[in-house]
């Protein structure tokens, strides 16, 4: 393993009710945000009580994360478009520094 | 000026927020039920309804008359309307000498007018004073501050700033902003019914609205300059933003302000919040819009409007209509008294005159005068209608006894329990239906049978299969299920000769699977069809074709261009002789393996290629070669790198012959990356076997038939049909998405009947007998016929057996229309079966004809349990009935699959038939006979409305009153009270709904046989009756 560049990045983990998944991809599409991870069906634990990820009939009735890893100047802009949201609806946003071989993947 | 991105972005989020309340409006082609309050299901119902009705302007429960007439056929319980009553007493202030029930009970059940009269002036003195004939204390002037702070609760706060100035000058702004707005999204929203199409749609709602606004002639005659305001703002945020500082309103109230401004026309912003979510939708990719498009045109044109009128010296922002009210307040009220409409009629000229006159000692010594009016009049008409209660209640002389206080705090009571009226009776109505059904069912477990029923029949849960099933349950030995219409498979159809996709599943689910129907027969069309020769000529090795069209072809390939632009004349011409017969035809359910897929892509691969080459190098058909097409497919997708074949032919240069390789790339997309996508494309196509046989399993343990399975099985999915009528699709099946459930039933029926899922089914321990064969059929629900379908796939050994089967399910339609109609004609008088079948099926094909039939309208019961609970019970098709046996779900999975799915749409069907009768007007759609369609997605009202939403006025009412009776949805779950609740307690959705009181819930237990009932945050127990089940009762109902 040799020349491996690293680049610092933010990452960003939204994590909402399902039938909210289009706002918060849209937030990221229109802040410049060159991709995402989706992750369906959470489980766990937070302020209104313990959540299941098994629902069959129902979509809209699940948490979903999204996972984006961003350049530093664009957190805040999300954050901002995000936070008229979360003064209405539950969720959480963890932000962390990460690394990235490949910036090219998430920063023009 | 540009905004910064994290402005734009919270302006984004600010006006997601703000449309929240406001409910998605579906295109009609697929109507979907929906509960006008779902944006506010997360607070308790009646808080819900009290915010609805600020926002929307609309009534949230019946008016008392309509109650009272409840009261007076029997359908509200007076014992449970007393006890609310009694209950509301306790918690307020004994007052001396009055029986505070009676009193109440008097007012809501034998007066039809409210007594608390909504005064401005008035004080409780002044009442006092009136109700003993002293004279008014009116030498006390009116307090400027008072006035002061009910003019800044009437006229600030959220309220749209046009909206104050009208209620301030009568300019009407408001009515013409709305007409401006309506025409614009007309316009741009078309979906092909009008002539002429705006230009520049693809650029999305606002900046084509821009493009056109700033050249309008009309609009800038008429004063508005629409120019200036949008000349240094290119986004719409920015414009929102600067208009919003410009009018003045503070940061904080911008969401609330914007909800307000979104449900001034909240159908049109239903619809477009509906398609911009919608990212499958045809007309929202082609033509993008979503609500910070709306907003943004609807404050332009707002402020264009202001400040035109502001020309007039009036005041346009709001400090200085806070201004107005600070320093000349009386003049203020004065306006405000004038155009809101509250005026006293004996003074309405003189203010109009005196206001326009302008001077300020003649409007403040009018206003004096008025001010000490208006305190006698409303003052005298409280009194009056205090006495009249009094007499009513036959407490004249107590009342009279009364001290200011004490009858002060008799208004105040008087006050609160009109304003908790509707949830009193609301509660009482729902106690009457919930009584009368616990006294019905039957909690003993259904007899054990010896042999097994003739046949089983499964229907969708819809209130509609009630009836059909009791008829038919006695037609013969026929043993009937409940189950989601959608018969729990998902599927995106593509129906023969569509290029579009249809989801057959409740909105609540994205199907995954895509599901072709294919003609049985191939088309012996297709060799005359010369442009499409060759394609269909690759293709025909392929099992794909030549059973599909090609717009399936096309749209699963992403080939637009098939059609459209190859091919555009004999495409169209062959595309409306072909299948005008609409042939048998076959569903396509199995994944495709590998090596078919890949053939197909190459096939189809082949088919661009040659059609590449006779368009641009104008080879003839004859001379292009299947090498030449070989090397040019390698050549595009990198395999190699020259054709020498066409160079040859053609007598290309190097350049010339990369440069059309490079085109069959970009223009013919013969490229890897969209091979991959194609692929992907046809990957989706079918069900794999596991997913078949879990499809299977699941439907059949969902409803408790795991076992004794007959040797026919009837997958009953329901349509309905009617002429000329929009709303038609409100009659499909709400769990197919508002369309008939046919697709599915045959979906399944196939997959059930196939021996390999059936093998991996008794894998798992469910076994269906080899003679059990399962058929699909469409109830329609407007004639009553059951038809059944896909017959030539039964088995001969079952041939014999279907006469008695359908002379079972034509008695039972025969006398399912005998029940129905009266209610649907004016004379309500019975008829024999057979006249009641012609009428049935003369109201589906009468163009005339605003009501076919009653579609859901009455439902109010969602039941789930096992069928013997009910089986002998006329439910007058108000009830959902979904099977559930709770000794095949330990784990409770089923039982919370029905909870989320069946039970919420349920739920959604429920509140739009409640709100729609409550207020027809602003909930519901009004008379059919004035609506017209608009853009082809919904109805207007005239020919410039809001997109009307909810039910039409022949839907839910009947001579103007309420044919559906209006209560929230009574659940009723046949299981063990803890297994029950755990699955309540598991949903999340449902378990808010219950908490917050959207729906009213009870548990059968049928092993303690005892009735839970789920009310003001606790459960209360009752023993169940024993019941003795007659056969079933054709006669006596239930309600």
């Amino acid at each position: 393993m040799k020349n491996l560049n690293f680049s610092p990045l933010k990452k960003l983990e939204i994590i909402l009710g399902g039938e909210h998944q289009g706002f918060a991809t849209d937030v990221l599409d229109r802040a410049g945000v060159k991709g995402y991870t989706i992750i369906n069906n959470l489980s766990g634990k937070g302020s209104h009580g313990f959540h299941e990820g098994h629902l069959m009939f129902n979509e809209d009735d699940v948490l979903v994360m999204i996972i984006a890893a961003v350049p530093e100047d664009l957190v805040n802009p999300i954050l901002e478009g995000l936070a008229p949201f979360y003064n209405e609806h539950s969720g959480v946003v963890f932000i962390s520094d990460i690394q990235v071989t490949r910036l090219v993947k998430f920063s023009d | 000026m540009t905004l910064p991105l994290g402005q734009q972005l919270k302006i984004r989020a600010m006006l997601y927020v703000a449309g929240e309340p406001i409910p998605f409006f579906w295109p009609m082609r697929s109507f979907i039920h929906h509960n006008p309050l779902h944006g506010l299901e997360h607070m308790p119902f009646h808080k819900a309804v009290k915010t609805g009705m600020r926002l929307f302007h609309a009534r949230g429960f019946l008016e008392r008359h309509q109650y009272q007439d409840y009261l007076s056929q029997g359908k509200v319980d007076r014992a449970a309307l007393s006890a609310e009553i009694e209950a509301f007493v306790a918690k307020q202030n004994p007052v001396n000498g009055i029986d505070l029930s009676h009193w109440l009970m008097t007012l809501l059940t034998r007066t039809e007018q409210p007594v608390s009269v909504k005064g401005s002036l008035a004080e409780t003195r002044d009442v006092c004073a009136a109700v003993s004939g002293t004279p008014l204390e009116t030498d006390i002037p009116v307090e400027p501050s008072a006035i002061t702070a009910k003019l800044h609760v009437a006229l600030l706060g959220d309220r749209p700033l046009y909206e104050t100035v009208d209620a301030l000058y009568g300019t009407e702004i408001g009515t013409e902003l709305d007409e401006l707005v309506i025409k614009s999204c007309l316009d741009f929203f078309d979906e092909g019914q009008s002539v002429w199409q705006m230009p520049g749609r693809k650029q999305g709602l606002f900046n084509a609205w821009r493009e056109l606004a700033t050249r309008n002639a009309r609009l800038f005659l008429r004063g508005l300059h629409i120019k200036q305001i949008l000349a240094d703002e290119e986004s719409p945020e920015g414009v929102i933003a600067r208009v919003m500082h410009r009018l003045g309103i503070p940061e904080e109230q911008w969401v609330a302000y914007f909800s307000r401004e979104l449900a001034r026309l909240h159908g049109w912003t239903g619809f477009i919040r509906w398609r911009a979510s919608a990212r499958h939708y045809y007309w929202n990719q082609s033509y993008p819009a979503d609500l910070v498009d709306f907003l943004a045109i609807r404050l332009t044109l707002a402020l264009a409007l202001l400040s035109e009128r502001g020309r007039k010296r009036i005041a346009t922002n709001r400090s200085a209509i806070e201004q107005a009210i600070e320093t000349r307040p009386q003049e203020t009220w004065l306006r405000h008294e004038l155009h809101s409409g509250a005026i006293l009629p004996a003074f309405a000229q003189r203010v109009e005159q005196t206001l326009a006159r302008g001077r300020p000692q003649a409007i403040e010594k009018l206003f004096v005068e008025y001010a000490r009016a208006k305190r006698r009049h409303e003052a005298e008409v409280q009194a009056e209608r205090l006495r009249q209660l009094a007499e009513a209640a036959d407490a004249r002389e107590a009342f009279d006894a009364l001290t200011p206080e004490q009858l002060t705090e008799l208004l105040r009571i008087l006050h609160d329990a009109e304003r908790e009226e509707g949830m009193l009776w609301l509660r009482a109505m729902e106690a009457r239906a919930m009584d009368k059904l616990l006294h019905e069912v039957n909690p003993a477990p259904p007899p054990e049978r010896d042999k097994r029923p003739f046949a089983q029949a499964l229907f969708c849960i819809d209130t509609r299969s009630e009836r059909i099933r009791r008829h038919l349950e006695t037609a013969g030995d026929y043993q009937t299920f409940g189950i989601a219409g959608f018969f729990g498979v998902p599927i995106s159809f593509m129906e023969l000769g569509k290029g579009s996709e249809t989801h057959l599943c409740p909105v609540l689910l994205k199907p995954k699977n895509l599901v072709l129907e294919m003609a049985a027969i191939p088309s012996e069309d297709v060799a005359a069809v010369t442009a499409l020769e060759k394609l269909l000529h690759e293709l025909k090795e392929s099992v794909l074709t030549p059973y599909v069209t090609v717009e399936a072809i096309g749209m699963l390939f992403g080939l637009d261009m098939i059609g459209k632009t190859l091919m555009p004349q004999s495409y169209n011409r062959w595309r409306q002789r072909l299948y005008r017969d609409k042939p048998s035809t076959h569903l396509l359910l199995d994944k495709l393996d590998r090596e078919q897929a890949d053939s197909i892509v190459r096939a189809v691969q082949r088919a661009m290629v040659a059609k590449a080459i006779e368009q641009e190098c104008g080879l003839e058909p004859e001379t292009i070669t299947d090498d030449m097409v070989r090397e040019l497919r390698e050549a595009a997708l990198g395999n190699a790198s020259s054709a020498p074949g066409l160079r040859e032919a053609c007598k290309l240069s190097a350049e010339d012959e990369q440069a059309f390789i490079q085109r069959l790339r970009n223009v013919y997309r013969i490229d890897p990356a969209f091979a991959q996508l194609q692929m992907e494309q046809l990957g989706r196509i079918g069900f794999s076997l596991d997913e078949q046989a879990n499809f299977v399993g699941q439907a059949l343990r969902s409803i408790g038939l795991n076992r004794n399975l007959s040797r026919f099985i009837l997958l009953v999915g329901h349509g309905s049909s009617s002429e000329n009528n929009p709303y038609e699709s409100a009659l499909d099946c709400g769990a197919c998405g508002g369309n008939h459930g046919l697709t599915n039933a045959r979906a399944l029926a196939q997959m059930a009947n196939k021996p390999p899922v059936r093998n991996r089914l008794r894998e798992q321990g469910l076994d269906i007998p080899d003679d059990a064969w399962f058929i699909p059929a469409l109830h329609d629900t407007t004639t009553d016929e059951i038809r059944l379908f896909d017959l030539d796939r039964l088995p001969s050994s079952h041939v014999v057996y279907l006469d008695r089967l359908r002379s079972g399910l034509t008695g039972a339609s025969r006398l399912c229309a005998q029940e129905r109609m009266p209610e649907l004609q004016l004379n309500p008088a019975s008829v024999d079966p057979g006249a009641a079948n012609r009428n049935a099926r003369r109201n589906a094909m009468d163009w005339s004809q605003v009501r076919p039939e009653w579609g859901l309208s009455g439902n109010a019961y969602f039941i789930i349990g096992r069928r013997n609970m009910t089986r002998h019970l006329s439910l007058d098709g108000r009830a959902f009935l979904h099977s559930y046996d709770y000794h095949t779900d330990p784990k409770r999975r089923l039982l919370e699959s029905i909870l989320t799915g069946p039970l919420v749409v349920g739920q959604w069907i429920n509140m739009e038939h409640y709100f729609s009768t409550v207020d027809n007007e602003r909930f519901g759609s009004g008379s059919k006979v004035y609506h017209n369609v608009a853009g082809r997605f919904g109805v207007m009202t005239g020919n410039l409305s809001d997109l009307r939403t909810g039910l039409p006025a022949q839907t839910v009412l009947e001579q103007g009153q309420p044919y559906h009776q209006p209560i929230r949805l009574v659940t009723v779950i046949e299981a063990p009270f803890e297994h029950a609740w755990h699955a309540i307690e598991d949903v999340a959705t449902v378990k808010h709904l219950v908490r917050n009181g959207w729906i009213r819930l009870m548990i059968v237990d049928p092993e303690q046989n005892t009735a839970h009932i789920y009310d003001d945050d606790e459960w209360h127990s009752q023993p169940l009756s024993e019941v003795i089940p007659n056969e079933p009762q054709m006669e006596s109902s239930v309600l």
